[in-house]
């Protein structure tokens, strides 16, 4: 039987920023401050994973299934891009109720509204 | 009805693929001759059949003396710039200026409307600027900013100049060095802008670049609406010394969307515009250049020719029959690689109408059989620049018939026969009447209307030596040679 992580706050990207993916790094537009941002492989994977909302643990559970590295290092990554992101005003944090959670191993997007 | 001393004039410009038709209401003469002169070089005659993209009729107004800057401020901020666009209208509006236009699916119907869809125009409104050049310039901008990106290009903030065949652009923000490198060129006509550039996609999809009429500090600058193909994208950065670096697609597209010139923050422009920012770069070599105020152009360009393709791709061209080409190639010309991709009929005469103005004079070598026997095979004419207001009968004269699309315009050398001075209406100014010599049919168009008189023949080059045509006697004889085959009914039914 499938566990439910108890509810959390689930990382989501802002809603309707443009972005396109080139080679590692993806380029989002955020209109509404008339900025661009330059995401680095690292920021560029967890943009990727929140195609649908996820919480940090769910986020650190597929980076680490990806990546060959200690937990701490790649949560310590994790937690660092996640603040930078927040900052910028590229993600937010919602309130997810119990089991509301997408897949942690939801298909990456691609390409964004062209 | 206009006020006396008033003038009603149109304006047909291209920019970047992008034409605009301007209704010029409510200014006097010498207002519109400023703007026909600023914006001169990317005009076309005003061919009613000439496809637009937009047909705006403006309605100038005194601008109100501004004796206090803070009443000044306070209206600028009352009402900044405000561009609203869907798919069927473009609303554009600032305190000195104020414009809508609605797809002519949907044709707005307000009085001062600019004419109906049987101009071919996709946009049709009217609205109201004051009469002054730096408001009406920064009209211009706001509605090619708007209208280029629905052709899938875009005014970027950048120097831009060409390298032989090839066009590279500089962007940079203001400060960067774009109007320092831009004078650094000893060659004026290799220089497209030092403010803003059109990149458009060309006829086979090959991104190019053409200079505009948007110069920094107000200047004056640019001679024709030709474009280039893009070779490049340099960035520019200023430096101890001269350096250039490869950069990849994404930084790139980083850099180029900052100097994107747009004036709407919605996230549908923004996905947009990011799209033209990611394809420009993913196709165009793009690198970094890194360079002091002193480091000569010659330096810069060899760092440049490290990095991008200035070499012909494809199979290229020689100077065909029909194609003008510089009467003078003197010491000071460059040898000049093949073109790897031919510009339209209407870029290459708008760059001779150039050339002709500058230098006075030009080599031209017709096509055709209409003027027969006068010209023979393989001769070559000298022409002058010259305007409809100094030709007379007898003279043979060039002159500019815009076509419905850039690549149908033509340059055609005929015979002056006769003129008239229309007084009124919209064809006000002068009918030129032509004739091929070897023709029975006379032509009329109203210059700068339907036709726009570039130059009048004054020597034919005819094996090795240059022929001077005769003076106004002899051409008035051969006017009436060829006259001889003319029905007289036919003249007068013109």
């Amino acid at each position: 039987m499938k566990t439910r992580e108890p509810a959390t706050n689930a990382w989501r990207r802002a809603s309707s920023l443009p972005f396109q993916k080139l080679d590692e790094e993806i380029l989002v537009v955020d209109p509404r401050t008339r900025s661009v941002h330059l995401l680095n492989p690292s920021a560029t994977r967890i943009w990727e994973l929140l195609q649908t909302p996820a919480s940090e643990a769910r986020l650190l559970v597929s980076l680490c299934a990806e990546f060959d590295a200690p937990v701490e290092a790649i949560r310590a990554d994790l937690v660092r891009s996640l603040g930078e992101l927040e900052e910028k005003g590229l993600i937010g944090r919602d309130e997810v109720p119990r089991g509301g959670e997408g897949p942690a191993d939801a298909a990456p997007e691609r390409r964004g509204p062209a | 009805m206009h006020e006396p001393g008033s003038a009603q004039t149109e304006l047909l410009l291209s920019m970047g693929g992008v034409v605009g038709h301007f209704g010029l209401d409510g200014a006097p003469g010498p207002f519109v001759a400023q703007l026909m002169e600023r914006y001169g070089p990317y005009a076309i005659p005003v061919a009613p059949w000439v496809q637009r993209t937009f047909s705006v009729r403006v309605s100038f107004a005194a601008a109100s003396p501004m004796t206090d800057p803070r009443v000044r401020a306070g209206e600028v901020a009352a009402r900044p710039l405000r561009v609203e666009e869907t798919d069927a209208r473009v609303k554009i509006n600032r305190w000195d200026f104020s414009v809508a236009l609605d797809s002519v699916a949907r044709p707005r119907a307000v009085e001062g409307a600019s004419e109906g869809a049987g101009d071919g125009s996709r946009f049709v409104g009217g609205g109201t600027c004051q009469m002054n050049p730096f408001a009406f310039d920064s009209l211009l901008r706001v509605l090619w900013a708007t209208f280029l990106p629905r052709a899938g290009g875009a005014l970027f903030h950048a120097c831009a100049f060409r390298i032989d065949e090839r066009g590279v652009i500089f962007p940079g923000e203001s400060g960067a060095g774009k109007s320092t490198l831009a004078r650094k060129l000893p060659e004026p006509e290799r220089i497209l802008t030092d403010e803003l550039v059109a990149v458009s996609r060309g006829p086979i999809g090959q991104w190019r670049i053409s200079g505009t009429p948007f110069w920094g500090e107000f200047q004056r600058g640019g001679g024709s609406l030709r474009s280039w193909p893009l070779a490049g994208v340099a960035f520019l950065e200023q430096s101890s010394a001269l350096d250039a670096r490869a950069i990849a697609p994404a930084e790139a597209a980083f850099r180029l969307l900052a100097c994107l010139l747009c004036f709407r923050a919605d996230a549908d422009t923004a996905a947009r515009n990011l799209a033209i920012a990611v394809d420009v770069c993913k196709e165009v070599p793009c690198l970094v250049l890194r360079s002091r105020r002193e480091s000569p152009i010659e330096a810069i360009e060899g760092a440049l020719e490290a990095h991008l393709d200035l070499a012909p791709s494809g199979p290229g061209r020689g100077i065909a029959p029909g194609q003008p080409q510089p009467a003078d190639r003197g010491s000071g010309s460059r040898r000049r690689p093949r073109l790897s991709t031919r510009p339209s009929a209407r870029e290459m005469i708008s760059e001779f109408r150039w050339f002709l103005k500058a230098r006075g004079r030009y080599a031209f070598t017709p096509r055709g059989s209409s003027m027969k026997p006068w010209l023979r095979d393989g001769d070559s004419l000298f022409v002058e620049s010259t305007d409809a207001s100094r030709i007379v009968p007898g003279d043979i004269v060039l002159y500019w018939t815009p076509g419905r699309r850039p690549e149908d315009d033509r340059l055609t050398c005929h015979r002056m026969v006769a003129r008239r001075q229309i007084q009124r209406g919209p064809s006000r100014g002068p009918r030129i009447y032509v004739k091929g010599d070897a023709l029975s049919a006379i032509e009329r168009f109203d210059d700068g209307r339907e036709s726009e008189v570039l130059g009048r023949v004054s020597a034919v080059s005819r094996d090795g030596r240059a022929i001077p045509v005769p003076g106004r006697v002899g051409n008035l004889a051969r006017l009436a040679g060829s006259l001889v085959a003319t029905p007289f009914l036919k003249m007068v039914g013109r």
